[in-house]
């Protein structure tokens, strides 16, 4: 561990969030306004304490239908404020509240906030299903161009040879895996932000159609719509914040081929981002009251469990079977708001963010894991990664 | 760096069997295989698999380069299975 590191000068403040549903009727950019006053005071801060402003993906692209962020400078100007620095990531964003963090450690911002907004609920209506890469992107290009030719138009193709591999290695099953969203959804009845909380059994996942094997319906996360930022500010502003947490340790390393067909070992994923987090605190795995790992599908929250350590290489099959080890009242509580499964698709690991601030602070409501000041956090884990511990102050 | 020609049979790396239909023409199920070539290491290629029901893949099975006309009229990378590979 070396003597300074750049996340020690931050904390992280504030998080807020828009209404979550399937369909919300606001605009991206009223979900967005939502969300960032949400934040703000929920920092115990004013708009005019802010003075830095970032949004993942960037660029105002469009990138899938329902990336709704909108345009950043309609932001600050809806805010009339001053900002020192900006950003909109669009490559690179390991977990996206990461380079917030350095501007504010080196002093190019003093409390800068980052929002994700996404329609995609309402994209997928709209489009009669979820919304594929075909739907807005004709010409294949770049990391696509291999995949979208074949009618591999949506992520779930590209991460679905991933668990086939995985499982093919391990020996792991479907019937294994299942506890993850079976889990995750008794989480989410506990949650009333929540997306879906109704009780999911291992039957019905089982008899659920499949997407793309061996990834069924219940192991695709829920196109939602709404809004999640989060504020991070200097370390020095402490007093003047309601409940900040700290950020213990942040990494984010690709170490493989970086792209869905090349990376070279499927059974092994987020390991190098996972050794890098760890190598930069005195916690271990064991010191991990609740885990947030990013469950765009089932098995990304598995490449997590097992690159941070939480079981060994090919064991998470075990670990979660029965679901009592990742249960509110386990070894490791998993996606206490639902996760992404559940909960909804806010992406980008921002609604994993927010409940892990939630946890550690004390105010996740009836599904609070009791003296939470560990929180250990996931984003993707593939060609790109991002993980995070996150302390009670 | 150039390209390399290569027409020897490939080994599936991984697999998916694609269920939903993305857009209205798109016919499914289909099956898409990585596959990788034992005299090439660091290649691998994604494509369609044809010539087996999508029941019967298997990872390490030998597949045959092939290509399949694709959108734009352009060809794409298609693979077919081995019969006797098994």
């Amino acid at each position: 561990m070396g003597p300074d590191r750049f996340e020690q000068h931050v904390v992280i403040s504030g998080v807020g969030q828009s209404v979550i549903g399937r369909q919300v009727d606001r605009s991206g950019f009223q979900l967005t306004l939502d969300a960032v006053l949400a934040a703000i005071d929920d920092a115990g801060l004013t708009v005019d304490d802010i003075d830095g402003l970032a949004m993942f993906p960037g660029g105002g692209v469009a990138n899938l239908p329902g990336y709704a962020n909108g345009n950043l400078y309609e932001v600050q100007d809806a805010l009339r404020i001053t900002t020192t620095w900006r950003q909109g990531q669009v490559e690179g964003m390991s977990l996206p509240f990461s380079a917030p963090a350095q501007a504010v450690a080196t002093g190019q911002a003093r409390h800068a906030v980052i929002w994700r907004t996404v329609k995609e609920g309402s994209a997928a209506r709209r489009a009669g299903g979820r919304p594929a890469y075909g739907a807005n992107k004709p010409v294949a290009e770049g990391s696509m161009a291999w995949w979208l030719p074949l009618g591999a138009l949506s992520p779930v193709c590209h991460v679905a040879p991933f668990a086939t591999r995985y499982m093919h290695e391990y020996g792991v099953t479907r019937e294994q895996l299942a506890w993850i969203p079976v889990t995750q959804r008794a989480h989410a009845a506990r949650n009333p932000n929540a997306v879906y909380r109704t009780p999911l059994s291992v039957e019905e996942y089982m008899e659920s159609r499949m997407i793309s094997s061996p990834i069924c319906l219940y192991d695709c996360d829920v196109p939602a719509d709404g809004a999640t930022a989060i504020v991070v500010s200097a370390v020095d502003t402490v007093p003047d914040l309601r409940a900040p947490v700290r950020i213990a340790a942040m990494a984010g390393v690709i170490d493989q081929r970086p792209s869905w067909e090349q990376w070279e070992d499927m059974g092994r994923v987020g390991y190098a981002t996972a050794a890098a987090m760890w190598n930069r605190t005195d916690l271990t795995p064991d010191d991990v009251h609740v885990a947030q790992l990013y469950d765009g599908f089932t098995i990304e929250a598995v490449w997590w469990l097992e690159a941070m350590g939480f079981c060994g290489t090919g064991e998470a099959g075990s670990f979660v079977e029965g679901g009592k080890r990742i249960s509110l009242d386990g070894q490791l509580p998993l996606n206490t708001w639902g996760g992404q499964l559940s909960g909804g698709r806010l992406h980008a690991g921002f609604g994993h963010t927010a409940e892990a601030v939630r946890q550690l602070r004390g105010e996740a409501g009836e599904r609070q894991v009791p003296g939470a000041e560990v929180a250990a956090i996931g984003n993707v884990g593939g060609y790109e990664a991002g993980a995070a511990l996150l302390t009670s102050l | 760096m150039s390209p390399v020609e290569i027409t020897s049979r490939g080994r599936i790396y991984s697999y998916t069997v694609n269920y939903q239909r993305w857009l209205p023409e798109l016919d499914v199920p289909f099956a898409i295989v990585l596959v990788e070539f034992p005299d090439y290491p660091g290649v691998r290629v994604v494509g369609r698999l044809r010539g087996c029901p999508p029941e019967d893949i298997a990872i390490d099975d030998e597949v045959e380069v092939g290509f399949e006309p694709g959108p734009g009229g352009y060809a794409i990378p298609s693979f077919v299975a081995v019969a006797d590979a098994r």
